[in-house]
């Protein structure tokens, strides 16, 4: 081997060949590849904001993975809920002045006063212009406008039910520009500038409420807590949806990854094992794999779930128990045909052992496609997990994963279409950065197919 | 893609991403703009009174939530089968149309098979009156010997019959039944046909729900020489003879279920629709696009909570009474436990805002309960109320030696079946008894059988459950409370309660027999092992082109009074 | 050759009667009892009628089922301990698996435990739509996949490789689930082109077709271009170009077989997968097919239909494994099995 410390001389034109290994000459391939780059920035970004989950969730979105802001109906992008563990305090000036807030005068601010304060904070959010009425404009943009317009109907001509929860014949529909001069002002705007319910007020109250006497008096009183923009909006309970599907980075990626090496660690032996020893061997080993090929695993997962509970951990396992039968099989078929190539009587020649043949020559060379259907098998893992998840079997509440995600969301689809879409997006955007740089992992370690 | 220099392949790369992004948001965004232009739409709709539901169908279109167990009446329990029974056979007296504003319960029942009956004084005795053009699907006409042998098939010991203690309120049934016997005798049992168009029922007690009893399905008459010529495939669509306005035309697994009028039925002229089509749709999601699809008329099922951002504002959504209450069950069979301590079950209850849950936590959908039997039972109001008043609870708890100043109070677990309705209201329910009175509660979520196990072997502390009426009378709701009883799973006994449904049962006076019903309730509420929450309530959607489809709190709806206006 | 064969069949047989009685195992040792209703009187005589307080082998721990303290108790013939493990002992002749094989061999898949038809009338009344699904989405997968890849193949680092790669790719990470509410919403909600769910005519299974075989497309366009540049690289197709043979003859006559070697090694997982896909198709369409027979009967604990459904999908994937394999040889002649 040239030593690659030898410089040439100045003027001479001497190339030196550097001696490189498969691997770095494949990691220089790869860089080259700008799509499976792309696709890495994009998987370190996911692992990256799943890992920092906790900073996002208490510093960023500022609410906690299942906290339920319940509304009836999914909120949409842009609108605002009050975080109850994470929250930042609004100082109690201006318009949250004691004596504002306690509109009565009694000393004590109710239930239905700090619901007040927060429809007044509202208003002022949607109110851009800020003269204390809202026009045409102002409430199209309104965040609780653009839900499901059935819930605020029609308030082009400016009718919005009084309650929505009643039976037809027993609404009475109010006019919300009472007086048709084209502004709605405070007293109208009815659910629109909803930011809390009853119970909830009443959670906000009892956590400053330190007497326990069913009012927050001057003393007690330090402020409200701030809304927040619920950026991808709410699901079906109220909980935001970034936070969640952020969550749901960590699980799926987690489950993703951890059942992958599960089953490329099983599969890759079983089946070079068996494509190697051939005869007897490979027969009962394919055998064992046709019978667990056989059986749906969804009995299994099933059971599991029903006797030890679902637990996270048992879906790693189960998952990756699936995944490796197809992976034995695809190695053993690689391995099979490889086998009859010279290189490996050459090796036998030279006395090389079974498992060093195995292990140093015909999995290396096999690597091609294990590398590509290992790549092809973290998102097809997310997916399974995901479908676990859709029939209700897998990740289980607290948890969420983007597949119980998408499940969710397909309940919503017609009024809260945002929830699929986002976890849909976040599924697919992830999955296609791994086939990019599963792609690009095959093209830069395929020996055979150079660009030359 | 080998050695991508070429700039365009990245560039493609992101495009199909922003694709897939923007055809994602496009359909989103599609929906939310859209829609506020299609105000029109719903304004339009809103303010048709003509529905466009089921136009898409070819004929009446509902749905039911899952494929019927049977179609054999005698064995069936469920919602399904019950709905395609009810329209396929007819018993003795037939529900009418609706449940809203009638007092009394008599009034509920209209002539079937029999067009009239009378009562003795005692009550006990009932004698039926058969119609002489009751007929069989097959032309055969329908006697009092069908009964006979129908009654006298689920009272066969062994028979496979879920419901059969319905038929217990007969003289002499449940012992025939449970006889050990070889061959029990026949003629202990009062049911007697002395000609074909006659029966005699005598009963151990004066049942005034007799009547509402006898138009359920259990007591639907089986054709006695199809059962016995085919055995089990007697209900199979080639076979099956039925003696209601509808026959069974066909039947697909989990597809749908095709009925057409019966041309022999003794009513004929008066059934308007033709011919029906019972579609089997377990997703509720699925049910709702379906129905917005202009696909159904009905959706037949209630619609879950979870479903509300789909229903709620449609102009065709319904709310209508059930007769059902949502309650806690109370496990009081063990001595140490607080819960033993009739006290510390009345401050629960008194703890517990059920405004608050239902109108947040249910969206509205459902009826806080005031009491423990449901509003909706005509003939019937329930005389205690159950009430919020978290000042009044913690006194109680601290006299009954917890709370305040007192003892600690163990942990106390929770059990509800998997379902997202039952986690809300248990979630919802911690925080309350939390916040009100300082308690700890533990819940535990088990799949359905398992939970049915727990409850039955008492392994629980509180847990959910819920009750829909067999039949409008507070003996329904009340009677499984009774010391023993198959449907107690409490260990909750009391000798006074006892006491007052058997006076109940022997008293023929209504008026009398109502304010006996009215102080065991009382009891129940007061001192028992139940905390009632909600009022079930039934939440569809329906045509506005139907007529015939009224409220009716035991959701019973026969398509024998429906007609489409086209 | 037939001998490879024959030699398989009967590895068939045997593993299908290994999954059957594995299955059969894992379906009754499931906790719950499935004879249990909320308001059934009858709980003993469900419990009588499926045996189900009989022990699954004979040799066994402890009963499977508790049975419900008011039913008859079956009595072990033997008990004895050995150490802290407590064993019981019964007639092969009082084993559920006994009686299952039993079933089996009279040609009856028993009854469902919800209904009181038949598993195997359920599982024939809705295998047709399963299998018309399961091609339609097959169909959809090799007629858009071999072509697209063997086009990509041969105009590799061109546009028309670039551009169809990546809509392969797109395909390949849109899941069935998404992709399958997304076109409902689309097509058949707001431009009502299609029905939303339920399976009348042959237009009702396009929607289902394409949401389960669309992936697949991809994959398989993946797979078949990878195969063809792998052939088309080696020497005999130079030798073919050198000898002047037409590309079109180059490529389907020669290449093309090397080129559909993975897609065909690829069918019998393929199969598996569009089984497994079309449970969530057939939940989110609400289609009368065994995905969804399946899904509800585990969720149901009707394990009759369970173990029938079973025994359908192995006996299917196992055959069609051993069809895999023999293709894989004609196509392959390097590949020998004896």
């Amino acid at each position: 081997m040239i030593d690659p410390q030898t410089k040439e001389d100045g003027g001479a034109a001497t190339q030196l060949v550097v001696g490189t290994s498969l691997w770095k000459d494949a990691f220089r391939r790869l860089r080259k590849n700008r799509a499976a780059m792309a696709g890495l920035l994009v998987v370190t970004f996911m692992a990256i904001c799943a890992l920092g989950y906790p900073v996002i969730s208490s510093s960023i979105t500022r609410f906690s993975l299942d906290e339920q802001h319940l509304f009836v109906v999914p909120k949409p992008p842009g609108s605002r809920s009050v975080p109850s563990t994470y929250y930042k305090l609004m100082p109690p000036v201006g318009p949250l002045a004691f004596d504002n807030v306690d509109t009565d005068g009694d000393g004590f601010i109710s239930e239905s006063e700090v619901e007040q304060a927060y429809r007044q904070y509202e208003f002022a959010q949607i109110d851009t212009d800020g003269d204390g009425l809202l026009n045409y404009e102002e409430y199209v943009n309104a965040p609780l406008s653009l839900a499901p317009p059935e819930f605020i109907p029609n308030c082009a001509s400016w009718q919005i039910a009084k309650r929505s929860m009643a039976p037809p014949e027993d609404r009475s529909v109010f006019e919300c520009d009472a007086n048709a001069d084209g502004m709605m002002e405070f007293e109208q705007a009815g659910k629109l500038i909803a930011l809390v319910s009853a119970s909830e007020a009443r959670n906000i109250l009892n956590r400053f409420d330190g007497d326990s006497d069913l009012g927050i008096s001057k003393q007690e009183y330090v402020g409200l807590p701030r809304p927040e923009i619920n950026r991808l909006g709410t699901d079906k309970l109220g909980r935001d949806l970034l936070t969640r599907l952020v969550f749901g980075a960590r699980i799926s990626l987690a489950v993703g990854l951890l059942a992958t090496l599960v089953s490329l660690l099983i599969g890759v032996s079983w089946g070079a094992t068996a494509g190697f020893l051939g005869g007897k061997v490979d027969n009962i080993m394919m055998r064992i794999v046709d019978v667990m090929y056989g059986m749906p695993f969804m009995i299994l997962i099933i059971l599991l779930v029903s006797v030890f509970g679902s637990d996270i951990v048992i879906l790693f396992v189960a998952l990756g128990a699936i995944q490796w039968l197809t992976m034995a099989r695809i190695v053993r078929g690689q391995v099979i045909s490889l086998k009859e190539q010279e290189f490996v009587e050459a090796a036998r020649c030279i006395g090389v052992s079974t498992p060093g043949i195995i292990f140093k020559h015909l999995i290396p060379n096999a690597l091609g496609p294990i590398i590509v259907y290992t790549t092809l098998t973290v998102p097809a893992v997310m997916l399974e997990e995901a479908f676990l998840s859709f029939l209700g079997l897998g990740i289980q509440a607290p948890l969420t994963s983007w597949g119980a995600l998408a499940s969710e969301g397909r309940q919503v689809m017609g009024t809260a279409p945002w929830v699929i879409i986002a976890s849909g997006a976040a599924l697919a955007i992830t999955l296609m950065s791994l086939n990019f740089l599963g792609d690009g992992l095959r093209d830069a370690l395929d020996p055979q197919v150079r660009k030359d | 893609m080998i050695g991508l220099r070429n700039t365009h392949t990245r560039a493609r790369a992101g495009l199909a991403v922003l694709l897939l992004v923007g055809l994602g948001g496009l359909l989103g965004c599609d929906k939310k703009g859209g829609e506020k232009t299609a105000d029109e739409g719903s304004a339009k709709s809103a303010a048709a009174s003509q529905s466009s539901a089921g136009s898409k169908a070819p004929n009446f279109t509902f749905v039911v939530a899952a494929d019927p167990e049977t179609f054999d009446t005698a064995k069936m329990t469920g919602a399904p089968e019950g709905r395609i029974a009810m329209q396929l056979f007819e018993g003795l007296l037939v529900p009418g149309p609706t449940t809203e504003g009638l007092d009394d319960p008599a009034k509920l029942m209209r002539p079937g098979v029999a067009k009239s009956y009378d009562i003795s004084d005692d009550g006990k005795t009932y004698t039926f009156h058969l119609r002489d053009d009751a007929k069989w699907s097959n032309g055969e006409p329908v006697t009092s010997a069908d009964f006979v042998y129908s009654w006298k098939r689920i009272l066969t010991p062994d028979f496979p019959a879920d419901y059969d203690s319905m038929l217990f309120v007969i003289k002499g049934a449940e012992n025939y039944k449970k006889s050990k016997d070889d061959a029990p005798d026949w003629e202990t049992v009062g049911i007697r046909a002395p000609d074909a168009h006659t029966l005699v029922v005598e009963l151990i007690n004066p049942t005034p729900y007799f009547p509402e009893l006898i138009a359920f399905y259990t007591f639907f008459p089986v054709p006695e020489k199809t059962v016995e010529e085919f055995g089990n495939d007697w209900t199979r669509p080639e076979n099956i003879v039925t003696n209601g306005a509808y026959e069974l035309a066909s039947y697909v697994d989990q597809k749908e279920i095709k009925l057409k009028k019966s041309p022999n039925y003794w009513d004929a002229k008066n059934v308007s629709i033709e011919e029906a089509t019972v579609r089997i749709i377990p997703d509720l999601n699925a049910v709702t696009n379906a129905y917005r699809a202009d696909e159904l008329h009905w959706t037949g099922t209630t619609l879950p909570v979870s479903q509300i951002a789909e229903f709620i504002t449609h102009p065709d959504y319904r709310r209508d009474p059930l007769l059902g209450v949502y309650y806690f069950r109370v496990n009081v069979s063990n001595e140490d436990s607080p819960l033993a301590n009739a006290d510390v079950r009345r401050a629960l209850s008194l703890a517990t805002d059920r405004n608050s849950l239902v109108e947040d936590v249910l969206s509205g959908l459902y009826e806080a309960a005031d009491s423990y039997v449901p509003k909706n039972m005509p003939g019937y109001e329930s005389t205690t109320k159950v009430a919020y008043d978290a000042r009044k609870a913690a006194e109680l708890l601290k006299k009954a030696g917890y709370g305040e100043g007192g003892k600690p109070l163990p942990k106390l677990t929770f059990l509800y079946n998997s379902d997202e309705n039952h986690k809300l209201v248990a979630e919802s329910i911690q925080k309350q008894w939390k916040s009100n009175l300082g308690v700890d509660i533990e819940l535990v979520n088990k799949e359905w059988k398992i939970y049915l196990d727990d409850i039955d072997n008492l392994n629980y502390d509180i847990a959910r459950a819920g009750w829909i009426g067999d039949y409008n009378d507070p003996m329904t709701f009340l009677g499984m409370f009774k010391t023993g009883d198959g449907n107690n799973d409490t260990g909750w006994s009391s000798a006074e309660y006892d006491a007052l449904l058997e006076a109940a049962n022997t008293e023929a006076d209504q008026a009398k027999r109502v304010k006996i019903l009215q102080e065991a309730e009382t009891i129940l509420v007061q001192d028992g092992p139940i905390i009632p929450i909600y009022f079930y309530t039934n939440n569809v959607l329906v045509s506005r082109d139907i007529k015939g489809l009224e409220p009716h709190n035991r959701d019973i709806h026969l398509l024998k009074y429906m007609s489409l206006s086209e | 050759m037939s001998r490879f064969i024959i030699k398989r069949l009967f590895g068939s047989v045997f593993v299908l009667l290994t999954i059957v009685t594995l299955a059969l195992w894992i379906t009754r040792m499931a906790p719950s009892n499935p004879c249990l209703k909320e308001r059934a009187t009858n709980t003993c005589g469900c419990i009588a009628v499926h045996k189900l307080d009989r022990p699954v082998f004979p040799v066994y721990l402890s009963v499977p089922l508790e049975p419900v303290a008011a039913c008859d108790a079956w009595e072990p013939v033997s008990e004895f301990s050995v150490g802290p493990v407590h064993i019981l002992t019964a007639g092969w002749g009082d084993t559920q698996y006994f009686h299952y094989v039993d079933q089996l061999l009279h040609g009856s898949l028993g009854d469902s435990m919800k209904t009181d038809r038949s598993v195997l009338e359920t599982l024939s009344s809705a295998l047709p739509y399963t299998l018309q699904l399961g091609l339609q989405a097959l169909f959809v997968a090799l007629l858009i996949g071999v072509p697209a890849g063997l086009y990509a193949g041969l105009r590799q680092n061109t546009m028309a490789d670039y551009s169809t790669m990546t809509l392969a790719m797109v395909g390949v990470s849109i899941p069935n689930f998404v992709l399958g509410p997304l076109l409902i919403m689309f097509f058949a909600l707001d431009l009502g082109w299609f029905r939303p769910n339920g399976w009348d005519s042959w237009m009702d299974s396009v929607l289902p077709s394409i949401t389960l075989g669309l992936y697949y497309a991809a994959y398989i366009a993946r797979l078949t271009r990878g195969g063809m540049l792998e052939v088309i690289r080696k020497d005999f197709i130079r030798t073919a170009r050198a000898k002047g043979l037409t590309e079109h003859a180059v490529v389907i006559t020669h290449a093309m077989r090397g080129a559909i070697l993975p897609v065909v090694s690829y069918m019998g997982p393929a199969v598996a997968a569009l089984l497994a896909g079309s449970v969530v198709v057939e939940e989110i369409f609400n289609l009368p097919g065994v995905g969804k027979l399946f899904v509800r009967a585990a969720l149901n604990r009707d394990y009759n239909m369970v173990l029938g459904t079973v025994i359908l999908y192995s006996t299917v994937l196992v055959f069609l494994n051993l069809l895999v394999d023999i293709l894989y040889t004609v196509i392959d002649p390097r590949v020998n099995y004896d």
